[in-house]
């Protein structure tokens, strides 16, 4: 699952809090097909925390910009909005 | 060498804020720039600095902390992004130029600019600051403490009256951030400018500014933030809003090693060591025949400043402590020229000492015996 965020600075934040409860996540860069608005940075991590990251974005009072399923193999990636 | 010019500049650091700056050099690239390693270690060091000062100010939202190049600029972003033309604000006959020269500058356009005068010690009176403030002010700007004469505001008391009153309250940490516990919660701070270089311990080209809810500033500069990019336009996002271009990775990183390094020794026991060599150095200076001091000789309770004036030129005064005795401190009005006239040394300006947390007792013993030796010949 990728969660776009708008900025590196809520990647990081919203990455912290998930770790204080044991949730691994992986910053990358938002694919440019879903950046909606260009250069921007997601969260990799498993859809079951789907609720999580919602609360941790709502705890810091930040937005998320759309949250994405990912399917297909590494050379033909597509993204599904939720 | 005795180094008491750590009102300006902190020059000695502690190790770790050299290897920081090192590390970064070497192993970090842009933040917010790529997700590749060398660009996520920039984006990690410089979130890693947001977390520590805001532990270090009691922020909630670390991203509220944008990094400029020092407190001169975070100042001009406060003061510049919040009043327009036929706003009134509010500042204190004691602050530096980094406040007075754009206020002035605001007031040639059209900007009502009150200047509250501080008394003969540099102390603001808040009930002053309170008669200045009524009238529809927009912003109220104040130092926390005199970079002349270490004098210390009361901004608690002064923050919850800016509150009740609905004025923004923007404040100067250049001489206390690092040293003096700040906590802007309590002091109802909207807008914190600080310097990385001085107390906090970082390397010079660092600093910041803290911008509170509710608080939206224009922006100075425009530019690539690394998010939103297909906008022509500014993102409102924070911190992106207020950084654009590259930022200063190694020093930001030394700046964090100097927090961390602050959170580690606690800011008490740093501002304990600082105001108990200052308040020595008084004591010594005192006795000296000739030697006057300003401020409010509550040493135990100032910012580590302390300048006094003696028969000699300032100038010379100080120059011969760093040629005859390898001390350096720092002569002349000290970019203060208002707080001069408040402490009545414009004319002659003063020799200023200011002890920092690498200075010992037997620099203070030097320097005051050094001082008495010169005036004695």
């Amino acid at each position: 699952m990728l969660v776009v965020l708008s900025s590196i600075t809520t990647a990081e934040r919203i990455k912290k809090v998930l770790a204080t409860e044991n949730i691994k996540s992986e910053i990358v860069q938002t694919p440019k097909i879903i950046s909606e608005g260009g250069c921007g940075y997601s969260l990799r991590l498993s859809p079951i925390y789907e609720e999580n990251v919602i609360l941790a974005a709502k705890q810091l009072k930040v937005s998320i910009r759309g949250i994405y399923d990912e399917e297909g193999t590494k050379n033909n990636m597509t993204y599904n909005k939720r | 060498m005795i180094y008491l010019d750590n009102a300006a500049t902190t020059w000695q650091k502690p190790p770790e804020v050299y290897d920081a700056v090192m590390y970064a050099m070497k192993n970090a690239s842009s933040p917010g720039r790529g997700a590749y390693s060398g660009a996520r270690r920039a984006s990690d060091i410089v979130f890693e600095a947001r977390e520590r000062l805001a532990s270090l100010f009691n922020i909630d939202y670390p991203e509220r902390i944008a990094f400029t190049c020092n407190s001169t600029q975070a100042l001009n972003t406060g003061l510049k992004g919040i009043a327009e033309s036929g706003d009134t604000i509010v500042i204190s006959s004691m602050e530096h130029n980094s406040v007075l020269r754009p206020a002035y500058k605001m007031k040639d356009q059209g900007v009502n600019l009150k200047i509250v005068n501080a008394d003969k010690n540099g102390i603001v009176n808040p009930e002053e600051i309170q008669k200045a403030l009524y009238g529809g002010t927009k912003l109220l700007c104040l130092n926390h403490a005199s970079n002349v004469c270490g004098s210390v505001n009361d901004i608690e008391k002064i923050g919850s009256m800016a509150k009740k009153m609905g004025v923004i309250f923007m404040v100067d940490v250049a001489q206390s951030a690092g040293t003096i516990p700040i906590d802007v919660k309590k002091c109802n701070i909207d807008i914190l400018a600080f310097p990385g270089h001085k107390g906090l311990l970082g390397p010079q080209g660092t600093g910041g500014i803290y911008i509170g809810e509710g608080i939206t500033l224009k922006t100075l500069t425009e530019g690539g933030t690394g998010s939103l990019s297909e906008s022509y336009y500014q993102p409102d996002i924070l911190p992106d809003r207020y950084e654009s271009g590259t930022l200063n990775v190694p020093g930001i990183a030394g700046l964090s090693a100097g927090c961390k390094f602050i959170l580690k020794h606690g800011i008490d026991s740093i501002a304990k060591s600082e105001r108990e060599l200052t308040k020595m150095l008084a004591e010594d200076l005192s006795v000296i025949p000739g030697v006057k001091l300003y401020g409010t000789g509550d040493y135990l309770n100032n910012a580590a400043v302390l300048s006094i004036t003696t028969p000699m030129d300032c100038v010379e005064l100080s120059g011969r402590l760093n040629s005859e005795y390898k001390i350096s401190t720092r002569a002349g009005l000290h970019c203060a020229p208002l707080a001069h006239k408040t402490l009545g040394t414009f004319e002659s300006g003063t020799t200023r000492f200011s002890p920092g947390i690498f200075n010992t007792k037997r620099d203070i013993k030097q320097t005051a015996y050094a001082v008495e030796k010169i005036l004695q010949q």
